[in-house]
């Protein structure tokens, strides 16, 4: 017998069509491209007292990056 | 970009920043909110997501993605707040840069020879083992006093302000003789 929370978490999910993920991701990618340009000024501010800074920020956009990335192939795999 | 504007004859002593030991416990707090979807998953699978096929594990995937990029933003946001807070201790004054959040600073400083006392605090076992404790340098102004808390080996950052603030006080006696 299948559970009744369970049919309907995997129904909810059916009704979540591909173009409801590329507007949530685009939302999201204007959101951290605000917060990046914030984050990244700040760490550059004082950049002259510790060079950590630049892998820090290699770190970030690295991060960001695959995230966005993975994010992507998850829409167009879900869009197929 | 310079951190603070120094005046004619100013020199940086020291940087002072807090220990680094906060911020690797904001890290580990960060980790296990970044799994805590994954453990959630695991265990009620067989419960909630036993109906779940690959197209709807996709959107899972998506938006525990997103929830991801929130956590990685959060834990640069905690580095920011540890890396910014710092206090300059030049051979005049003292002066202390406190981040709130991403948008606000605090800067206030004080001249040496303002200073009337450099008290530390060492609690517990862990920070008398890492050296990390809280420094307050009392001024003559009521209310004023200087707080750095969590802050890397006290001790030796104490020295260093009472040096310098020795020798700021001998060249203040040495004008003064020389002017009489």
């Amino acid at each position: 017998m299948n559970n009744p929370i369970a049919f309907s978490i995997s129904n909810l999910l059916n009704y979540i069509q591909p173009v409801y993920l590329e507007v949530i991701l685009t939302l999201v990618f204007i959101f951290v491209l605000i917060f990046s340009i914030i984050i990244l000024f700040h760490l550059n501010k004082y950049r002259d007292y510790n060079p950590v800074t630049i892998l820090v920020e290699i770190l970030y956009l690295l991060g960001i990056i695959i995230f966005f990335s993975l994010s992507f192939i998850c829409v167009n795999l879900y869009s197929l | 970009m310079k951190i603070i504007k120094l005046e004619e004859n100013e020199e940086v002593i020291k940087i002072i920043r807090k220990h680094w030991l906060p911020m690797v416990f904001s890290l580990v707090v960060s980790i296990f909110v970044a799994i805590a979807p994954i453990v959630f998953f695991v265990l009620l699978k067989k419960i909630i997501f036993s109906n779940i096929t690959l197209q709807n594990l996709y959107v899972l995937v998506f938006f525990y993605l997103i929830y991801l990029i929130f956590v990685w933003i959060s834990i640069f946001i905690s580095w920011i707040n540890y890396y910014l807070d710092i206090w300059v201790l030049t051979n005049k004054k003292i002066v202390d840069i406190e981040q709130i959040g991403l948008f606000s600073r605090k800067v206030s400083s004080i001249r040496l020879d303002r200073i009337q006392d450099v008290k530390i605090e060492v609690l517990g076992l862990i920070n008398t083992f890492l050296k990390i404790g809280n420094i307050r340098v009392q001024t003559a102004a009521q209310g004023e006093d200087f707080i750095i808390k969590t802050a890397s080996n006290p001790e030796q950052i104490k020295q260093s302000i009472m040096k310098a603030y020795t020798e700021e006080e001998e060249k203040t006696k040495t004008v003064k003789i020389e002017k009489k």
